[in-house]
């Protein structure tokens, strides 16, 4: 029972999301629609309680066993019970929870994703190198376009942005459409093997 | 949230057929039956068409083997998304890595980045030491909520590559942005790498990034591929059957605009 029940509640789930998609109950399916709503956000928050258990249990773990770096678990609890007891206190649209969110978390949160300008070079680095036919097409391609992309480009090979463009549109396209394609349609498969119970390693239990 | 979007496109009217959803009916209608038609066909134990080599899963067990000979943990992120087709097939792939991780006696650490995703994840690691016969070698603390902000995971999974130097990191689900930040700072820390990816933005940054790379639908091929069940075979095959449909009508809509120069009458059609 304990396997079964998670199936049939995707199961119940997911026929009624199909049924309220395809067929209209009028003012009863949106009363419904929107009570299931309420559900998924109270399950949600039940949930991310729990997730923060774990946090606080992996953390205290490790400052309590005095684990490698155990220092970064001090500053992680440190930031999480403040920034609990502030946004208590404060309010989530606070002044200082806002202060926080905006000079602290957003600031953070740039700097990591800012991490992505210097990896794409190393990245590019690393596997531009003429080591197979595939590597070969994807170099050749990444040069055209970097050529297309600049205004020298067109100063040493006039029309090269055409054929920039050219790549862009067509074997690009045609490649990501294709990939998009397939996605969709195994993401379909995917979701009726989940509803009819076929895929069950998600419930611990193996296919 | 998602579910309140569709309260609000809902058409008006009582209990009819939402025709604008025709198409998308029948695409559904058609897979259900194929799949049905398959488990039959599977139950019967008539043929299955085998699934293709697929280097990206095959490489799993290298990538087990080489972190076990090394006495290195291996690192396992079932991607950012929530609950979705992209997220059950991550934990298929999830509850076969842990099932191997746990008879080679290999250290497994998940980071999950959803709050709902870990109780689940931390079941099927748990259950894969229970079948292993290994349960006291089940450490729940290897199970890691992280984060549900997108790089304050990607940071915290890169501070994990740094001072647990896993020895390989498999990265299979859907992926944003840190796609390529987690990727490289994964292959900096020495990882063998595996990726998937549905998300047409960022999978060219796992292909030269990773060391194997699933695109796009192999993903979802990748239960069936793995525990080589005839039944989850042949929903793959009712996949494929549907995608060499979409496909016929590509290349009439191809032939359509180059002889007539607009393919707008069919467009017409499936818009219906």
């Amino acid at each position: 029972m304990r396997r079964q029940l998670p199936l049939l509640l995707v199961a119940i789930t997911a026929f009624f999301v199909m049924a309220m998609k395809f067929f209209n109950f009028g003012e009863v399916g949106a009363a419904a629609i929107q009570e299931a709503d309420i559900w998924i956000q109270v399950t949600y928050e039940f949930a991310f309680l729990l997730g923060a258990i774990n946090f606080t249990r992996l953390h205290y773990g490790n400052v309590a066993r005095k684990r490698p770096k155990w220092v970064y678990s001090v500053v992680a609890l440190i930031a999480m019970v403040l920034t609990c007891i502030i946004t208590l206190v404060d309010g989530v649209n606070g002044e200082i929870a806002m202060f926080l969110y905006e000079n602290v978390a957003v600031r953070i949160d740039g700097a990591i994703y800012a991490l992505l300008g210097f990896y794409v070079c190393s990245a590019a680095y690393r596997s531009f190198k003429l080591k197979n036919l595939e590597a070969g097409i994807l170099l050749v391609s990444a040069v055209l376009l970097m050529l297309a992309q600049a205004p020298i480009g067109d100063a040493i090979f006039p029309g090269i942005s055409k054929v920039g463009e050219w790549i862009l549109n067509v074997p690009n396209s045609a490649g990501m459409r294709g990939i998009r394609l397939g996605a969709g349609i195994g993401a379909y498969a995917a979701s009726i093997r989940v509803i009819l119970g076929l895929e069950r390693s998600w419930t611990g239990s193996g296919s | 949230m998602t579910l309140t979007l569709l309260a609000e496109e809902a058409p008006k009217g009582i209990l009819f057929f939402a025709p604008e959803m025709f198409w998308d009916f029948i695409l559904i209608a058609s897979l259900f039956v194929l799949v049905f038609w398959m488990i039959q066909r599977a139950r019967a134990g008539l043929p299955i068409p085998q699934i293709r080599r697929i280097a990206g899963l095959e490489a799993i067990d290298e990538a087990l083997g080489r972190a076990t000979e090394m006495g290195k943990p291996i690192h396992f992120s079932p991607g950012m998304s929530t609950f979705g087709s992209e997220m059950y097939a991550g934990l298929a792939v999830l509850s076969y890595v842990a099932k191997m991780a746990a008879q080679y006696d290999t250290k497994m650490i998940v980071t999950t980045r959803r709050p709902q995703i870990h109780p689940v994840a931390a079941e099927i690691v748990k259950q894969a030491y229970l079948e292993a016969g290994r349960p006291d070698a089940y450490n729940p603390d290897d199970i890691r909520f992280v984060s549900e902000w997108q790089f304050s995971y990607t940071a915290a999974v890169m501070g994990i590559f740094q001072r647990e130097q896993p020895a390989a990191n498999l990265m299979i689900g859907y992926w944003m942005a840190e796609a390529l930040v987690l990727a490289e700072a994964g292959a900096q820390a020495g990882c063998i790498q595996i990726g998937a990816n549905t998300n047409i933005f960022q999978i060219h940054f796992f292909i030269v990034t990773c060391d194997y790379t699933l695109i796009g639908e192999e993903l979802f091929a990748a239960s069936a591929y793995l525990s080589k069940d005839p039944m989850l075979t042949g929903t793959v095959v009712a996949q494929d059957i549907v995608k060499m449909a979409v496909g016929i009508l590509v290349v009439i809509g191809t032939i359509l605009a180059t002889v007539t120069g607009s393919a707008q009458g069919l467009i017409d059609f499936l818009s219906l």
